[in-house]
């Protein structure tokens, strides 16, 4: 016999639960997500896991979709090619048609600097940015990000991966080693480690490998892995790689490190990425990729700005870049890793068997916090010395 | 009893409305000057104000805080000692180097037997079409010193360790910087070769001496002065060119001025030293201003080396003799470098799947694979539609501008012609990477005060762009403007047409292919200029082409880049056949 104190309770609960079916959007995987992710090779259990998710991750408040529905279009800056975004965005706009997205592919100060000065001068020439590690101590400082723990998809991303005050987390996993020119390097002169790497003897050295000035990339990474520290990095490390590799100080960026040793600008070049790296073996270059140990790997940020006038779409939209829906539609589409906790497997990475059973070194938020400054001040001035383009 | 069907009230209208236009007509010129002061002026001042400026960013800046903190940390730290060294040399080499080219094109062109002179004299100026950034790709797709086609082919085929050149040098820089300079150069010499009076050549020939020490001695005697002129307007070009030094310079750290601005602000991680890259720009512009200043005293005192007199002449053409044919296969062979050369080199890495060095195995392994991802892609259909909508809105503003303050200062007796005459050429002086500064120092501080949104707008663009051009285009007007007799315009004012009927009824068809030709030049200019936009594209919003092709170029994508830049020299060669076909017809070169 029930008391009249359950019956409240239950009614109230059915009321609560019915409330909360009005307020909701109901989430399934759309069909357009599901064919794009099984005509590009995700396997079905994937695709069942993501599908299941969709219920509790993509389920956004009814409220942020309407206010979404009146908003204009996202400005949304990015570090994705747009031969990518061009791929997965309609996938995007199949659940969500009304949500509007510009995405521009950006690099150096127009990525992340620029839009941080406009919005410390009261306006917004973005609403998301990504990839603004380099920046993130400013970013902090000007208090610029948005909230964004309420999203239902944030308790994926595993709580290393995001930001303690809930403005920014992980979008994609990134490793970074070395691609080589498979016709002009043999596997023997391929270091095991990174020391092996900067060594005197090193069969690399002397203008074979090709470097960018993106310290922040992989060098940051093992300033904090305690087997290098700050203390060895700059005292023995970074000499050596400058002194005893001297490597060609490159003007590109990381594309042009993949796409240069083919034509023999240089043999090997670094740092380079999974994905892209794995994008451009697919054409039947003949490129390698190798990691020494430790394996530099990091996670690009995403964040939203304060008093944007695409709150509510900006919000949507970063939900669904880092659901299981989301994460395996840019991972089809751009071999982008995902960040979320539930797809740390086997194959939702590309080039996944260079970097398996390796030690990872990862860059932490922690590190990019407080000890990139302390990098770019040992980083620069050796750079500098060595030639390197300003 | 017609007259008694006007109105008394009509009557009294007609001088009311003549004093009201004559009001109308005393204020215009200097609205007009007031508006066009504060555009040129406005810029410059939140330059040199932000020079001045000690706080971290623009939008930061206070009257209270100002010092000469960043002239010092510009001539102390940046050695902005060696940045003049370098654009000395670079621009004196390259004008040098553009101007003989030129000069000697021209020459063959008017007054030479040379054959095929047409084809020539129609192909020179088709170099304009090629942007700078794509021009300066090409050159270093050839001439990288170790990946380059030309220099990998010789050391493969010779064995040899060194490249046969280097691009990446001062030497590079003014041999692609002098290249891009002939096309104007040409187009402004011809006019100048084709009117000397051939009398005083004669005389020479007269006295005994051959054709070439005629030339030699009377000839170039003659051009030397418009020549000079030409020279220091080139220079003035050279000087503010931001694409050539920033490809092939940039990469190796050498600098002229207009990159080091650049390179002062383009900072991937830390937020950039905005106040020295102003204090740099300042020394710049001092630079350019100082040049132009030289440039205005030379032209208006060019009447006192006056060569072309109001007389009909053929100018007598040299015999080349054996010479005919050499002297044609180098010009075909610089229509070849500067204008094949890089649609070749740009189709071939568009076509290719993966880059790589021309051999059989890449020509059959061709695709148009990057076409169909460059088609599919969202961010080149707004790019190109942001990048028509700035041309269309920029030729169109600076056309009709350009009319205006060259019939204030042609058709008037304005007080303030000639102050509105030097501010309409100073943007000449300003190069489009220190305009791009200025430009954003002043939207950060008109945002921050009014709270509207001008930075990163497509309008900031058009806005900039319409001050840069504005010098070409009124040039241009003031001197077809001159060539309609007034007699033409009194006889519609005597007839009671307002101007606006006059500009309309009389200057629009007398000056329809002047009006035509700015429009298409200024077009093309507003394509090829990526400076300006550098600084102030701030993404989907207002992203253009140019910028576009930088950006994919600096990360690498160079596929991409040449599926685009061939897009683009395609429709840049459109746009230049426009130009010959509608374009200053009558005037035949010189214009701009």
């Amino acid at each position: 016999m029930r008391t009249i104190r359950e019956d409240v309770r239950l009614a109230c609960s059915v009321a609560a639960l019915l409330a909360a079916a009005a307020t909701t959007a109901s989430a399934e995987m759309t069909e357009e997500a599901r064919a794009f992710l099984s005509e590009n090779g995700i396997g079905d259990e994937l695709i069942a896991q993501a599908a299941a998710a969709t219920a509790s991750e993509l389920d956004v408040p009814a409220e942020w979709l309407e206010q979404a529905a009146a908003e204009g279009a996202i400005d949304f800056s990015t570090n994705d090619t747009s031969e990518h975004v061009a791929e997965w965005l309609p996938v995007f706009n199949a659940r969500y048609p009304e949500i509007e997205i510009i995405a521009t592919e950006t690099s150096g100060a127009a990525r992340a600097v620029q839009p941080l000065l406009a919005y410390n001068s009261g306006q917004l020439v973005r609403h998301i940015v990504v990839s603004f590690e380099g920046s993130l101590p400013d970013y902090l400082e000007a208090d610029a990000l948005e909230e964004i723990d309420d999203l239902p998809a944030w308790e994926g991303i595993p709580e290393d991966r995001r930001a303690a005050d809930g403005t920014f987390a992980g979008m994609q996993n990134t490793t970074w080693c070395l691609v080589y020119n498979q016709d002009r390097v043999t596997q023997e002169e391929l270091p095991a480690t990174w020391w092996d790497l900067v060594a005197e003897d090193s069969p690399l050295a002397g203008g074979r490998v090709g470097a960018a000035n993106r310290a922040q990339l992989w060098t940051l990474n093992l300033w904090t892995h305690p087997d290098y520290g700050p203390e060895r990095m700059e005292n023995e490390f970074l000499p050596a790689f400058f002194n005893n590799l001297q490597p060609q100080l490159r003007a590109e960026g990381v594309g042009g490190m993949i796409n240069l040793p083919l034509v023999g600008e240089f043999d090997v070049g670094l740092p380079t990425p999974n994905d892209e790296t794995w994008e451009m073996m697919q054409t039947g270059a003949p490129l390698g990729w190798h990691c020494p140990e430790p394996v530099p790997q990091y996670f690009n940020l995403i964040g939203m700005f304060r008093n944007s006038p695409t709150h509510y779409s900006s919000k949507v939209f970063i939900n669904w870049l880092l659901s299981q829906e989301g994460q395996l539609v840019r991972l089809a589409a751009g071999g982008d890793g995902p960040v979320h906790r539930d797809l740390q497997i086997e194959g939702a990475a590309p080039l996944f068997e260079a970097f398996a059973g390796k030690d990872i070194a990862l860059r932490t938020i922690d590190g990019m916090v407080n000890e990139l400054p302390r990098l770019y001040e040992v980083w620069n001035p050796l750079w500098a010395a060595a030639g390197g383009p300003e | 009893m017609a007259n008694a069907e006007i109105s008394p009230s009509a009557v009294r209208q007609v001088p009311e409305v003549k004093a009201e236009r004559d009001i109308v007509a005393r204020l215009f010129p200097w609205v007009v000057l007031i508006l066009l002061a504060a555009l040129v002026i406005a810029p410059i001042f939140s330059l040199v104000a932000g020079a001045f400026s000690l706080s971290r960013l623009p939008n930061e800046f206070s009257f209270d805080n100002l010092g000469l903190d960043n002239f010092y940390a510009v001539w102390v730290e940046q050695r902005i000692d060696r940045v003049i060294w370098n654009t000395a040399i670079y621009v004196t080499g390259a004008t040098i180097f553009g101007i003989t080219t030129a000069a000697l094109l021209a020459w063959l062109v008017e007054r030479s037997d040379m054959p095929g002179k047409t084809w020539i004299y129609a192909g020179v100026p088709l170099g304009i079409a090629v942007p700078g950034i794509l021009h300066a790709i090409a050159w270093v797709l050839l001439l990288s010193p170790r990946s380059g086609f030309v220099n990998r082919t010789w050391m493969d085929l010779t064995g040899a360790s060194e490249p046969l050149v280097d691009i990446y040098t001062m030497g590079g820089l003014i041999f692609a910087e002098g290249l891009r300079l002939v096309p104007v150069a040409f187009l402004m010499l011809v006019p100048l070769m084709r009117s000397m009076d051939p009398s005083l050549e004669e005389a020479a020939a007269a006295s005994g001496a051959s054709p070439m020490r005629a030339t030699r001695r009377v000839t170039l005697a003659l051009l030397l002065p418009g020549v000079l002129a030409i020279s220091i307007f080139q220079a003035i070009t050279a000087i503010e060119n931001f694409e050539v030094p920033g490809i092939l310079g940039m990469p190796v750290n050498l600098h002229v001025f207009s990159t080091r601005v650049y390179n002062l602000i383009d900072n991937i991680g830390t937020i950039p030293a905005f106040g020295q890259a102003n204090a740099a720009a300042i020394f710049y512009l001092a630079i350019a201003l100082v040049i132009s200043f030289f440039y205005l005293r030379l032209v208006r005192n060019s009447e006192r080396y006056s060569i072309i007199t109001g007389k009909g002449y053929t100018p007598r053409q040299v015999r080349l003799g054996r010479w005919r044919k050499p002297a044609l296969a180098l010009s075909l062979l610089f229509l070849f470098v500067t204008i094949v050369l890089p649609f070749l080199v740009l189709l071939y890495v568009s076509l290719l799947n993966y880059l790589r060095p021309p051999s059989w195995d890449a020509i059959a392994s061709f695709t148009f694979k990057n076409y169909q991802t460059v088609f599919n892609q969202p961010r080149v259909a707004r790019t190109l539609f942001n990048t028509i909508y700035v041309t269309l809105l920029t030729a169109t503003t600076v056309t009709i501008v350009s009319f205006v303050i060259a019939y204030i200062i042609v058709r008037t007796r304005f007080a303030g012609r000639y102050a509105l005459d030097m501010l309409s050429f100073l943007p000449h002086s300003i190069p489009g990477i220190v305009l791009g500064l200025a430009l954003f120092w002043l939207f950060m501080q008109v945002d921050r005060w009014t709270g509207l949104s001008t930075f990163g707008s497509i309008y900031a663009l058009v806005l900039g762009f319409t001050i840069l051009f504005l010098s070409y285009a009124v040039r241009a007007m003031s001197v077809a403007m001159i060539q309609v007799h007034p007699d033409l315009e009194d006889a519609a004012k005597l007839s009671g047409a307002p101007p606006w009927r006059i500009a309309l009824r009389i200057f629009g068809p007398l000056l329809m292919p002047t009006l035509v030709g700015i429009w298409i030049y200024v077009a093309m200019l507003s394509v090829r200029f990526i400076s300006l936009p550098l600084i102030l594209s701030q993404g989907g919003s207002n992203e253009v082409l140019g910028v576009m092709i930088w950006s994919l170029w600096d990360n690498g994508n160079i596929s991409s880049v040449g599926a685009i830049g061939i897009m683009l020299l395609s429709f840049m060669f459109g746009l230049a056949l426009l130009l010959r076909l509608f374009g200053f017809s009558g005037q035949r070169g010189g214009a701009l």
